[in-house]
């Protein structure tokens, strides 16, 4: 009969971590730099703040002014591509009508004019994720999100300070990718074998072996996890972190 | 992390350096001619990450 219980539990569980976002209530209210991330200091702007069912407030323009060409749906849409254990870290996605504020200052004029643009931040304080408005077509902007897998990365980053998940795995300090746990995890994980010689050894992807950041290890593992098919692969090759993750943000 | 590529300057998000890599369609650190997109990281004066941004050549 224990066996009954817990099948039941676990497949409630599992059905649980792919119920999709839905929009629950959506409120007006004029916010400024104090709850969106960019905007400058004194201004404000009226926001439809769009509550889902996970308590993800996703802020677009109430009156849209066309400069920002991604809606609130598109956002749903690419939040349920991720497993809901991993999105619900996530308490806001803000849809800005403007550009990165300081784009001038990251971006180089050469590059400018070259066509370089940033689209998105994410900010680790207030767990937000800024969408910034492009001079691009909706569709295009919808596949760069969804090709990079930008908000499963971003989202990683969240988790990785996020109090409840380190109460969640038990931990302490500042940052999950910081503790013994994850960095003995690294080191188990660079001891299996690769079929590529071109994958890195110790960090999870070559970007995060360039950054030479465990942050970044942790968020490009937790990218792959929120992903099915680099999940598997995840599950072969790191399976040290795989199993922190499961413990932490399964099941998916 | 190549030392050289860190920016060490005051910035309005309370960051005191900022990096930028470029990566080709695999996600993989290349150059900038090369290049289809990039991230910026913000550290605040332990080196710890306080926010990222990405970005795409659309061009």
């Amino acid at each position: 009969m224990k066996n009954f219980y817990e099948k039941v539990l676990i497949s409630l569980a599992n059905l649980a971590s792919f119920m999709a976002e839905e929009i629950i209530r959506t409120e007006i209210h004029e916010y400024g730099s104090g709850v969106i991330v960019g905007m400058q200091e004194g201004q404000k702007i009226k926001w439809n703040d769009i509550e889902t069912s996970f308590g993800i407030h996703i802020l677009e323009e109430y009156k849209p002014s066309g400069t920002q060409q991604l809606k609130a749906e598109d956002i749903i849409e690419e939040l349920n591509k991720i497993p809901e254990n991993i999105r619900k870290y996530v308490i806001s996605v803000a849809l800005v009508p403007f550009t990165h504020p300081y784009r001038e200052h990251f971006i180089s004029k050469e590059e400018v004019e070259d066509g370089w643009e940033i689209i998105g931040s994410g900010d680790y304080c207030k767990n937000q994720i800024t969408i910034y408005a492009v001079p691009l077509d909706r569709s295009i902007l919808k596949d760069v999100l969804r090709k990079e897998l930008t908000l499963g990365h971003e989202a990683g980053h969240i988790i990785d300070g996020d109090p409840r998940a380190k109460a969640k795995l038990k931990t302490k300090g500042r940052f999950i990718s910081h503790t013994p746990q994850w960095t003995m995890a690294m080191c188990k994980d660079s001891k299996i074998k690769r079929i590529s010689t071109e994958l890195p050894s110790y960090f999870v992807s070559k970007y995060a072996e360039d950054a030479y950041l465990l942050n970044e290890d942790f968020a490009e593992s937790v990218k792959c996890f929120s992903d099915e098919y680099c999940r598997a692969w995840l599950a072969q090759y790191c399976p040290s972190r795989y199993k922190i993750l499961d413990d932490l943000l399964g099941p998916v | 992390m190549d030392p050289s590529k860190r920016r060490f300057e005051n910035l309005p998000s309370g960051a005191v350096s900022w990096e930028k890599v470029y990566l080709d369609d695999k996600g993989n650190p290349t150059e900038k001619e090369k290049a289809v997109k990039f991230i910026i990281s913000e550290y605040d004066e332990h080196g710890e990450l306080l926010r990222e941004h990405f970005g795409i050549k659309i061009k």
